[in-house]
């Protein structure tokens, strides 16, 4: 029974206190969203002929974000029924958009307006055992015209 | 070239569902998936754990009982004179019972603390000192000998075995799949609490044929709610017995009262237990 309740408690703990950084960051990311529009980001491979002879720059982001224990279990009963993993999609929102705005920031600090090559990269996080909670790692990188 | 950069609606891969509502959903699912697949795998396992015969009973608690020296299941009696003559009540109530011939009813005896007394394989029944010291006659004593030969002619212990080996069994094969553990919890709940019901169906059904066996000896019930007040004394809130294998006190109680009403007793004078026996509460004889 206590085991029970014990559980009970590190979800709701986990539910309260992930839905309160969630909520917080996801406005955090839309203000500096507005902040950073100006500079602009292109997955093309090539700028066009006219940007050509422009300095460049490597710019990266990356954010490491830990999943909570409401969100893990979830994920697990997930993997047993099948369907839509909501709780990781907003994850994966969250971090995607947090490690492009790292990367802007790096390039409006390198006087970057456009960055061309943009490519994202997920891997997860966690000590190696299967069971643990991890984190994922997003990393934004591309190349920055000056 | 121009190029803009305009603020776009999130919807596109935030999900509009609330989290909680998502994980409720999910907890249903996968208890009403749980609990099906565990009554089926249960009635099953009932069905066919019945055809194991007593002597295999008896050769398993052996081998239990005998695979790790210095733990056995059952340890050897301090007080081998109680332990014969409560092995001579079980015999009386075994026969009153009309327990079949093969099985064999073997009482032990050990000190202990805590009070506890229970039948498992083989026909072996345990009652311990602090049960016994709390007993104030025979018809009390009487009362938790016969509920325990009661499970062993139901073969409550076999069952109950093949119940809990069969969905642990379907759990690891089912769950094995699972990455991890928490999801497996989850399902063990739900597999303690189908098993907790079937356990609290033995408890009524031996504490009715306790109570016949009672009234066939005696004439009368009345240790049934001596034993329980005993219980009720000891035992802890309703809420820590929501998890408990045996039913709620209260709802025993009852069950006495009414099979006193379909029952009348004969005589309620109880009979005194021998002087020598290590009792607290006596009654002179």
């Amino acid at each position: 029974m206590q085991d029970l309740l014990f559980f009970l408690l590190l979800i709701s703990v986990g539910y309260v206190s992930g839905s309160v950084i969630e909520r917080r960051h996801f406005a955090s990311i839309r203000e500096r969203e507005a902040e950073l529009r100006h500079i602009l980001t292109f997955s093309a491979k090539t700028p066009p002929p006219e940007d050509c002879h422009r300095e460049s720059a490597f710019v990266t982001g990356n954010v490491v974000i830990s999943v909570d224990y409401f969100k893990h279990i979830t994920a697990t009963l997930r993997n047993l029924i099948g369907g839509r993993v909501i709780a990781y999609e907003t994850l994966m929102d969250r971090a995607r958009r947090e490690a492009i705005l790292r990367m802007k920031f790096e390039a409006r600090a390198k006087g970057v307006t456009r960055i061309f090559n943009v490519k994202l990269e997920t891997s997860s996080i966690s000590k190696g055992r299967a069971n643990q909670i991890g984190s994922v790692e997003v990393l934004a990188y591309g190349t920055g015209l000056i | 070239m121009k190029y803009e950069n305009p603020e776009v609606d999130e919807f596109v891969n935030l999900p509009s569902e609330h989290p909680l509502k998502d994980f409720a959903i999910l907890v249903t699912a996968v208890g009403i998936i749980a609990i099906v697949s565990f009554l089926v795998l249960i009635a099953l396992a009932e069905f066919a754990t019945r055809y194991i015969p007593f002597e295999v009973e008896q050769s398993l608690f052996d081998q239990i009982n005998t695979y790790t020296p210095g733990e056995a299941l059952i340890p050897e009696s301090s007080n081998l004179e109680v332990e014969q003559y409560l092995q001579t009540l079980a015999d009386r109530f075994a026969q009153a019972q009309a327990l079949p011939k093969n099985m064999k009813v073997t009482v032990h005896y050990i000190e202990a603390k805590e009070i506890n007394a229970f039948a498992t394989l083989g026909g072996h029944i345990l009652i311990n000192s602090a049960l016994l010291a709390r007993c104030s006659d025979e018809n009390t004593l009487a009362m938790v000998l016969a509920h325990e030969i009661a499970h062993i002619k139901h073969r409550h212990p076999i069952v109950a075995l093949g119940r809990g080996f069969t969905i642990s069994i379907a759990m690891l094969s089912l769950l094995g799949l699972s990455e991890s553990q928490f999801s497996n919890q989850i399902v063990g709940y739900f597999g303690l609490a189908t098993q907790l019901v079937y356990s609290r169906d033995n408890e009524v059904q031996a504490d009715q044929t306790a109570l016949e066996t009672l009234q066939t000896v005696y004439g009368h019930v009345g240790g049934a709610d001596r034993l329980f007040e005993i219980l009720a004394d000891t035992e802890g809130k309703p809420l820590n017995q929501l998890f408990s294998t045996h039913p709620l006190t209260e709802s025993r109680k009852t069950n006495v009262k009414t099979f006193i009403e379909n029952n009348p007793p004969l005589q309620a004078a109880p009979v005194a237990l021998p002087f020598w026996l290590p009792t607290h509460g006596g009654i002179e004889n």
